[in-house]
């Protein structure tokens, strides 16, 4: 067997080889006086961590830290109104994706491929006749494209502005 | 009014109401502070960072070097930690997941301050039990380790950080600073390499 190079001895150190492997290099290390030497070198460098003492802090941080999170809202309150905010725009997403994908699908016939909707059940197969009575005004693409775009921006401070308004709230409540 | 109110010193019997709270936040397991914290008790969460500051601030202070620097670094990580504590598996030990943040906020703020600062080689509070012979020894040996870790790359300590002082395997590594496993292998192995090369430079 080779001498054993840096990166297995470190893993022969860390105990990250399996059973077999490790066997063969006990069986090499039993026999090479290089290797011993390499490893008892690392083991010592390893050692000095262990022997490391904590110092202590130069001052106590925990009212800094606690003046610091009462101007933010509690952890739970902060994940509730979060799922309160995603699920609300969730459903919002989906009444607006039913309403809007027949008109789109309708207005994109004339593209060179087809589309073909497949969820024809329900209640979404009525909003699709009702919805049938909409049109798209005829404006040019990039006008779509602004209007999107100028949604998702909205969309963005909208929420940006809310979470703002919750830390707001909370602020003042105490 | 308020203001007059603010400037009277609290009544004995505030003081001793507070000491109270404090009494018996101290006597509540991680966990249950962590819960309590979670439905906005602060004094509850204060206590938490009262017992791991200590360890927090010596995990930035190794990955910083400067310990004005670690002191700011462990504020900002009790103030990550609190905003992400819904987030925290509360079966889980605290302080790991605390370590790890604290070591990420602490990697970034070092690859901030690139290249490496002058370095801040203080010395260790001395062990009370041992002779001044022993601490001046161990005092000296620390200050060693401490200026050769500062010599290696900010994502090498981070790396050495969690795997010597933290004991985390490979894997968990690997999870706590987003690095493939193999990255983190190469990124110890140099940097034992590295190490030892300076400490026999020393010599």
């Amino acid at each position: 067997m080779n001498h054993l190079d840096n990166d297995t001895l470190n893993l022969y150190l860390d105990d990250a080889l399996d059973e077999k492997t490790r066997a063969e290099l006990d069986a090499h290390l039993a026999a090479c006086e290089m290797c011993q030497r390499e490893l008892t070198e690392l083991r010592a460098l390893l050692s000095t961590f262990d022997a490391w003492r904590n110092e202590p802090i130069p001052r106590d941080v925990s009212r800094v830290v606690v003046t610091r999170i009462a101007q933010r809202p509690a952890p739970l309150q902060r994940t509730r109104w979060a799922a309160v905010l995603l699920g609300a725009q969730a459903i919002l997403a989906v009444l607006i994706l039913m309403w809007a994908l027949p008109i789109v699908l309708r207005a994109a016939n004339g593209l060179p491929f087809q589309i073909v909707p497949t969820f024809d059940f329900g209640f979404s197969a009525n909003l699709f006749a009702w919805s049938e009575s909409l049109t798209l005004p005829s404006v040019a693409l990039w006008i779509w494209a602004a209007v999107l775009g100028i949604g998702v921006i909205v969309w963005f401070v909208a929420n940006r502005l809310l979470l703002h308004s919750l830390e707001q709230k909370q602020e003042t409540s105490q | 009014m308020h203001k007059a109110a603010a400037l009277r010193p609290s009544p004995a019997w505030t003081i001793r109401a507070i000491n109270r709270v404090i009494d018996a936040l101290s006597k509540q397991s991680d966990a249950q502070l962590v819960a309590l914290a979670l439905q906005g008790n602060r004094d509850a969460y204060g206590e938490l960072v009262r017992r791991h500051q200590t360890s927090a601030y010596n995990t930035a202070r190794r990955i910083v070097g400067d310990s004005q620097d670690a002191l700011d670094v462990t504020q900002d990580a009790f103030v990550r930690a609190y905003d992400a504590l819904a987030s925290f598996d509360r079966a889980r030990p605290f302080a790991p997941w605390l370590h790890t943040i604290v070591t990420n906020l602490a990697l970034n703020f070092a690859q901030r301050k690139r290249p490496t600062q002058a370095l801040d080689i203080e010395l260790n509070a001395p062990d009370a039990n041992a002779n001044p012979e022993t601490r001046a020894l161990a005092s000296e040996q620390q200050a060693r380790v401490r200026q050769a870790l500062l010599q290696l790359p900010p994502a090498w300590r981070a790396v050495v950080e969690l795997r010597h002082f933290q004991e985390l395997s490979y894997e968990e590594i690997s999870a706590a600073l987003n690095l493939p496993v193999s990255d983190v292998k190469s990124h110890l192995f140099r940097a034992r390499q590295k190490l030892k090369a300076l400490f026999q430079e020393s010599e």
